[in-house]
């Protein structure tokens, strides 16, 4: 191909276009399994698969967001939270 | 700053996701909505040598691109069997033969056809699932001798639904120790055959679990009923094979797409055994 044109837009996991596929299957349908999502990838999974988290620490997630959503209070929620029992009610 | 370094297979390792531009050999229309596209590259050779069960990225440039399984390989050409579901499928099944298409892969892992050597194997398949089953039921067939008794459980919507209809209805059967057994889900006058659904013909078959390994790959709804019916026949979990499917960018497990927990289906995947899914976090399917 001899033209183009580079075409960039703006994507995120925290859309739910982002897994769903042609046939309307999405194995992230709602919030909670995108928002767990965004915050395990970044702190856990990624870790697990491949020794570093992606976390860099710089803190302009926690500043910039329009609705004060602080990544650092929910990981010490759920942290608070007794996986014992939220697996309990998760699975009634 | 240390790098973190991605262990892929794909064939371009330097520039993993710069796709290769090919054309389109030949398209091979198998249902109303089911066809097979095949690949070849510029100079008429193979674009890269892809195991079993392994996936590429084929892109209809500029409407997109998308993950499928390698159905079958020939001695030029790659081929995959698409069915036309979205935008990018629309695409590829307007295609001709000669149009170029981008192709990238091949990524992920494949079917252990290593170890399933010497072992009894039963397929079970619905529909388009066929297409990943069928790059592993060829290579066992080019070398006969070396796998036991081969047995297809599959099913379609309709008569008109089956793939590969002349290898299942004709050549397959006449194998030596092959047996296709085949059930739709709404008769038709044409079809003198099964009428049923995958999980129950299974189970009426009387295929027994001794020594024998599934490979299995179906819509949602065919994957739970037949592993249900799978675990009730005795097959161990870690002699259930199964393909996964999930929306895929990269392809090298950067985007995080297709993670099921840290499991990155593109580079982990698609093959799982049932033993492996069990570990991963939430419903798979
Ligand atoms: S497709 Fe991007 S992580 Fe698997």
């Amino acid at each position: 191909m001899k033209d183009g044109e580079r075409f960039r837009c703006w994507d995120s996991c925290m859309f739910s276009a982002y897994t769903e596929m042609a046939g309307n299957h999405n194995p992230r349908p709602t919030k909670m399994p995108r928002v767990r999502q965004r915050f395990m990838h970044k702190l856990c999974f990624f870790e697990d698969r491949y020794g570093k988290m992606l976390c860099v620490g710089c803190g302009r997630c926690v500043e910039k967001c329009p609705v004060a959503l602080d990544i650092t209070m929910l990981i010490d929620d759920i942290q608070a939270v007794d996986l014992g029992q939220a697996l309990a009610t998760e699975g009634a | 700053m240390t790098s973190i370094t991605i262990d892929h297979n794909c064939a371009r390792a330097e520039v993993p996701l710069v796709p290769l531009i090919c054309k389109v050999k030949e398209i091979v229309p198998q249902t109303s909505d089911v066809a097979s596209i095949r690949i070849t590259s510029l100079d008429d050779t193979k674009p890269f040598e892809a195991k079993p069960g392994q996936t590429a990225m084929l892109s209809v440039i500029p409407y997109g691109e998308c993950m499928f399984a390698v159905s079958s390989q020939g001695a030029d050409y790659l081929e995959f069997t698409v069915k036309r579901v979205g935008y990018v499928t629309e695409q590829l099944h307007a295609l001709q033969a000669g149009d170029q298409v981008g192709l990238r892969g091949p990524y992920g892992n494949w079917f252990p056809y290593e170890e399933l050597k010497g072992r009894d194997v039963l397929f079970v398949g619905g529909g388009i699932g066929m297409a990943p089953l069928r790059s592993l039921i060829t290579y066992m067939l080019d070398r006969r001798s070396d796998y036991g008794r081969i047995d297809l459980v599959y099913s379609g919507s309709t008569r008109d639904d089956l793939v590969y209809y002349d290898d299942i209805i004709e050549n397959w059967p006449k194998i030596d120790n092959m047996h296709v057994h085949l059930s739709v889900y709404k008769g038709t006058p044409d079809w003198a055959g099964e009428v049923c659904y995958t999980a129950p013909f299974l189970e009426s078959l009387g295929i027994g679990s001794e020594g024998r390994v599934v490979v299995l790959c179906g819509g949602p709804s065919l994957f739970k009923t037949c592993l249900q019916s799978l675990v009730r026949l005795g097959f161990a979990e870690s002699d259930i094979i199964t393909t996964l499917e999930m929306k895929m960018k990269c392809g090298i497990g950067k985007c995080g797409r297709c993670n099921i927990g840290s499991k990155y289906i593109c580079l982990d995947g698609p093959v799982f055994t049932m033993e492996e899914l069990k570990e991963l976090p939430g419903n798979v399917h």
